[in-house]
């Protein structure tokens, strides 16, 4: 009952949102928010489980009604949680509580509709999180696409309605490329599915000759019709190189708090559902393919950090970076060793929280300038001197800088992929990524943040001294949370 | 003796300890942070002498796993650890004191200036010299390759202390970049082990080197990947951690970001080039030597890009006018020299002239610091002169240091050097075939480096301290206080006094067993497999690196002469430079080298061609990237979607913000799925 | 700040996170290995 709590939670959150007055809308959502997040604190402390969700292991909160009764095939409520699920729910309730703070500021119109439609956006990640039955997942990933699109229409800068429409209209279409992906699985195994539950489909779809041809197609072409329509579909929304090109756009006319989610987590619905389907469901074919998704990988990784590299707009870059780092995330899946897509999954969820600092920080510095130009300003360590602590540390982060967790990922899935089927010299190539991503970020912080202070626009900043006592906070709240990551290795 | 081990994380953790305090704290404690610092690294100093002084008495060391930072199932786990010998025993040492006298120096030098932000600057010398030191007792490669990037993060923040002005932050970003790009060959060495070996470990019968070992022994089968022989994998793994190595301590080509970040404060100059940042690289090379002696090709490569580089930036260190910028190269120049001693098997050589040009560049820089306080930061050795009789105790000082870094007996770098060149010449002599010759090409480059050595550092001497003031301030210099003179008396000492360590020639000659620094590297616990004789070993072996000494005239006479050669070359550039430079009104001699100067002063056109790489290549090449992801990806997609007019209608009718509309396209998908299930399910 | 905590913390300490995950996946990695073992796979 706890996931249905945690989703209903949300959803009632956001109906009372909806119904307050503006003024008050941004504070009581993210008192509201603080339910789910408690809810997904409690469920992780809680966390009991061992094995994959698919794979017949045991799931933590797992809850499973026949729902509907349809022709042959029935409809299940199924939903349960998984290593690879609850670092995700906490993701998400974080960055969702965090990201309605941070909109109090930038948000002037129209509040309660848009916490309203964040915390129904945070429902349906929930829902796609934690799903395992077919339709029940996929009405959340369509859902999603909801909010998302009047958020970025709404709320958005200059070319808001083209961004939204693109990113709609181009996720939607590949959704429903994947659908036809999965179906085509689904009913190439004739009778012996009863429901799509995507524990029973997954488990049949890997017993041997449960795949019959269809229409002439021997079950291998049917697994690799299947497999590839699905990677088409998931692989616009994570998104891999040559279908990421709503993602920039998007970026750069959602509003920040929508950015911070947009690529805090839900591009990592795109790696999460390759992982659960592609993945997890037809190791064959990622075997036979292997070199050829990770030549998508390799591409990803480098093409995404040229590309931020010629970048002017601090969003862009950021934009285009996820695009490269996501790109490990690939390698780290079709290498197909622990550390591989252990360290796939766990750079998911660093990258959630870097790349939402990241943008954060970016949010901060437009609402004191607005602007994000590169070449407006320069200097800005003079004005702002935590803000820019942050940013640098921010920076530092998505460079893979030990210590922080975008190292961990990263080289969890080099030492992953190095040793795996794939060449090693795909890793070796895609490493390359690090010393590019030190080139833009560097080169952007030297531009923006230090030097002699200048603006283009007509902003003024005030330089505001921090204050001891917040200097103390921010002491006190790192160092706990060093002490108490430390001590509970320990035990 | 457990005792004083458990306290080893407590080393690094005191300085962790004193950059928290400075970041959060600083504004309001008295000196703005810099008296934790002092205590912090003066507890570090304390502990580390303990240590080492632990290590020398009982001979025991500490190899242990103290944190899990990913524990693997069914897989390889990665560990933080400390690994106690007498090579991280002595570098804790090294790093800890010049880490304190810094600390203590940067009171005058910083705070008595009057600069602002002084917490930010206290809060990253903690940080430096704690990922230092956490670098220096990591126990596997990729702990070490972990403090060896914050290493780099810190001189970043640092470099760029003065963030206000143009050049500190384009320093550091250069500084940063081109040591990552070491770095990146780095980290392929070390995912490149992992998957090698399972195991990062540096000592003890199941680490990396150890494995290697058996590995060509035959007694132990390993993962080679490319189809290659295991030895010639070995040589590219060892090649590619050479990549950071090379990075970090500034060795050709990778040595352009050195010289320009002399824009950081200069204190932070003296422990970045003295203990640091620069010293990780050779010391990495140290820590792991029972791998590279395993391979001879790895060893000549050492071995030529360590002569090469002494040479080529000594020619350059020779033109310089800054005071700082001479001795950036002679920097570059001396690290080297330690990189020729490790190729040619010279271990214990290699680690004392890392001890003696700690203690003599440090030195060097604090006191170029005395003096750039003294000239208000006229950095330009043009305008000082006869700052002798104003600043007696940099000039005493100062001149200790020269003395030892240009190699004149009896003071530190004269017996370090020595021991270098003695080194690659018995050894390049020794040994057969192409590896022989490559050590006595690079012998020749080094003993060339000696004189250029002594030219530029007593033309640096002559031009700041002798004949006379060449400029207002120089007639009226500033004075320093004894946060500035404290520093520089002890090392002023040291610089004289350190070489006494090893004697290496008195003992040929004499037979006194006075190569301490010898005998204490050689105390590594046997399980180690860290120790000199085991080293030795390994390098005299055929099958590795097959590096055997001859010694023509004698050891007695091979030592003697080679001490006379790199002595006389010395003294002759010293006094080259006496003749030249030692005037009233020195004029700039070097100008009669003509083209060549030009060349000198634009450092081979080394930074130029890296430059015109980064921004003439790299940054067009996206740019033509970005065009091409606009015009054509994105293309083809804003294409596709208005193929067909109808299509672009329906598209523009959506944006009139009908929910009913977007309801409808989002419900088609639900729709499509039932229906499909209707479809196939009635007919099953 | 509360995100810059959570990324140096699990920097610091993956496993919090990354016990879990490699739970979970690793009989995603078992099969994969029965697949691949008839070809031959490296170290794990």
């Amino acid at each position: 009952m706890w996931i249905e709590a945690l989703i209903l939670s949300t959803l009632v959150a956001s109906g009372i949102v909806l119904l307050a007055p503006n003024r008050y809308a941004g504070k009581l959502a993210a008192a509201l928010s603080l339910a789910p997040l408690a809810l997904s604190g409690i469920m992780w402390l809680n966390y009991d489980a061992a094995g994959n969700a698919l794979l017949g292991g045991d799931m933590a909160y797992e809850t499973t009604t026949r729902w509907v009764e349809f022709a042959s095939y029935g409809l299940n409520w199924h939903v349960g949680v998984d290593g690879i699920s609850m670092p995700l729910i906490v993701l998400t309730t974080i960055l969702t509580t965090l990201a309605i703070v941070s909109a109090w500021t930038p948000i002037d119109t129209r509040q309660s509709q848009f916490y309203g439609l964040v915390l129904f956006l945070q429902a349906g990640l929930l829902g796609v999180f934690t799903a395992l039955d077919f339709f029940v997942w996929f009405i959340f990933w369509e859902v999603v696409l909801v909010p998302m699109y009047f958020l970025i229409a709404i709320w958005g800068g200059p070319r808001r309605k083209y961004a939204a429409i693109k990113f709609f209209v181009y996720t939607n279409i590949a959704s429903l490329i994947m659908f036809v992906g999965f179906l085509t699985l689904v009913f190439s195994m004739g009778p012996s599915v009863r429901a799509i539950d995507l524990t029973q489909v997954a488990q049949l779809v890997r017993t041997p000759g449960v795949v019959e041809g269809i229409a002439g197609f021997s079950p291998n072409t049917v697994k690799l019709f299947a497999f590839t329509l699905m990677f088409l579909g998931f692989a616009v929304k994570v998104p891999i190189v040559p279908f990421h090109t709503w993602l920039p756009d998007a970026h750069v006319e959602a509003p920040t708090p929508v950015s911070v989610l947009l690529a805090g987590v839900l591009l990592k619905m795109g790696t999460y559902a390759l992982l659960r389907f592609n993945f997890t469901m037809l190791p064959g074919v990622v075997r036979d393919y292997a070199a050829l998704i990770a030549v998508f990988a390799v591409v990803s990784v480098i093409y995404g950090a040229l590309l931020a590299l010629a970048q002017q707009d601090l969003k862009r870059i950021v934009a285009y970076s996820s695009i490269s780092s996501m790109g490990y995330v690939i390698l780290g899946l079709v290498a197909y060793t622990t550390h591989g897509v252990g360290g796939a999954t766990f750079q998911m969820l660093s990258h959630g929280f870097i790349s939402g600092l990241m943008f954060m920080v970016v949010g901060v510095i437009y609402n004191e300038t607005h602007t994000r130009m590169v070449g407006d300003m320069s200097g800005m360590a003079d004005r702002m001197p935590w803000t820019v602590g942050i940013f640098v540390a921010a920076a530092f982060g998505y460079m893979g800088l030990p210590l922080m967790s975008g190292f961990a990922g990263e080289v969890l899935v080099f030492l992953g992929s190095f040793d795996s089927t794939i060449s090693p010299l795909f890793t070796a190539v895609a490493m390359f990524g690090i010393v590019i991503v030190a080139g833009y970020l560097l080169w952007a912080m030297q531009r923006t943040l230090f030097g002699p202070f200048d603006l283009e626009t007509e902003y003024e900043i005030r330089p505001r001294p921090s204050t001891t006592w917040h200097r103390w906070w921010c002491c006190c709240s790192v160092w706990s949370g060093w002490v108490s990551t430390l001590t509970s290795s320990t035990v | 003796m457990a005792g004083i081990y458990d306290l080893v994380p407590a080393i690094a953790a005191l300085p962790l300890a004193s950059f928290v305090i400075a970041l959060f704290a600083g504004k309001d404690l008295p000196k703005k942070g810099a008296l934790p610092g002092i205590l912090a690294t003066a507890g570090s100093l304390a502990l580390s002498l303990a240590v080492a002084v632990t290590v020398f008495t009982t001979g025991e060391g500490f190899n242990q796993n103290l944190y899990t930072f990913v524990a693997g199932q069914d897989t390889f786990s990665l560990h933080l650890g400390v690994l106690i010998d007498p090579l991280s025993a002595l570098m804790l040492v090294i790093v800890s004191l010049i880490a304190t006298l810094v600390h203590v120096f940067s009171l005058g030098y910083m705070n008595d200036e009057g600069e602002t932000g002084l917490p930010r600057y206290y809060a990253g010398l903690g940080l430096f010299t704690f990922s230092m030191l956490s670098f220096v007792f990591a126990n596997n490669i990729l702990m070490a390759f972990m403090f060896f990037e914050l290493v780099g993060l810190c001189s970043y923040l640092l470099i760029g202390f003065w963030f206000r002005e143009a050049g500190p932050p384009s320093a550091a970003k250069k500084a940063f970049l081109v040591t990552r790009f070491g770095d990146y060959f780095f980290l392929v060495g070390v995912v490149a082990i992992f998957a090698t070996f399972g195991t990062g470990a540096f000592a003890g019968s199941e680490s990396f080197p150890h494995l290697a070992e058996l590995a060509l022994e035959g007694e132990y089968d390993v993962n080679t990947f490319f189809g290659l022989g295991e030895q010639a994998w070995f040589t590219v793994l060892g090649l590619l951690v050479l990549g950071g190595v090379m990075g970090k301590s500034a060795q050709f080509p990778f040595h352009t970001w050195l010289p320009d970040a002399m824009e950081g404060p200069t204190p932070v100059s003296a422990l970045i080039h003295a203990a640091t940042m620069v010293a990780a690289g050779v010391f990495l090379v140290a820590r792991m030597y029972g791998f590279y002696a395993l391979s001879p090709t790895a060893l000549a490569i050492i071995a030529l890009v360590g002569g090469f580089t002494a040479l080529f930036a000594a020619t350059m260190g020779v033109v310089k006018q800054e005071l700082k910028q001479v001795l950036a190269y002679s920097t570059i120049s001396q690290y080297g020299y330690m990189m020729l001693a490790l190729g040619s098997g010279g271990y214990v050589a290699a680690v004392f002239h890392l001890t003696t040009h700690a203690v003599f560049k440090a030195l060097l820089f604090l006191g170029a610091g005395s003096v750039i306080i003294a000239m208000h930061h006229n950095e330009n050795m043009w305008d000082m002169g006869g700052l002798k009789d104003k600043m007696p105790v940099t000039y005493w000082t100062f001149l200790s240091g020269s003395l030892a870094l240009a190699g004149i007996v009896p003071f530190a770098g004269f017996w370090s050097k020595d021991e270098v060149l003695y080194e690659a010449l018995i050894h390049g002599l020794g040994t057969e075939g192409g590896l022989g010759i490559v050590l006595l090409a690079a012998y020749a480059m080094g003993l060339l480096a000696v004189f250029f050595t002594g030219f530029y550092t007593f033309r640096m001497v002559y031009l700041t301290f002798h004949g006379e003031p060449r400029s207002d301030i120089a007639r009226d210099p500033e004075p320093v206080r004894w946060n500035v003179k404290g520093p520089l008396a002890v090392l002023g000492v040291l610089a004289a006094t350190v070489g006494f360590i090893n004697m290496v020639p008195v003992k040929k000659v004499t037979g006194l067993e006075i190569d301490y620094l010898h005998q204490f590297l050689d105390m590594a616990p046997e399980a180690y497999l860290t120790n000199v004789h085991h080293y030795t070993e390994l390098l005299e072996t055929d099958a590795f690196a097959g590096i055997h000494a001859a010694t023509p005239l004698g050891e007695v006479g091979t030592v003697a002469a080679s001490a006379a050669v790199s002595l006389g070359l010395a003294l002759a550039g010293v006094l080259a430079a006496r003749q030249l430079y030692n005037a009233p009104q020195p004029v700039e001699h070097t100008d009669r080298l003509g083209r060549v100067k030009t060349i000198l002063m634009h450092n081979y056109y080394q930074d130029e061609y890296q430059v015109w790489l980064a921004r003439d290549v790299t940054v067009p090449f996206a740019g033509v990237l970005d065009t091409f992801d606009q015009g054509i990806v994105d293309g083809v997609v804003n294409g596709a979607s208005s193929v067909s007019r109808t299509a672009g209608r329906q598209v523009r009718k959506l944006q009139t913000g009908v929910v009913t509309n977007y309801a409808a396209l989002l419900t088609l998908g639900l729709v499509l799925l039932l229906a499909a299930f209707a479809v196939v399910g009635g007919w099953v | 700040m509360v995100l810059l905590l959570c990324v140096v913390g699990l920097g610091v300490n993956p496993d919090i996170f990354y016990g879990m995950i490699q739970d979970a996946i690793n009989p995603i990695i078992e099969v994969q290995d029965a697949l691949v073992g008839a070809i031959g796979g490296g170290l794990r």
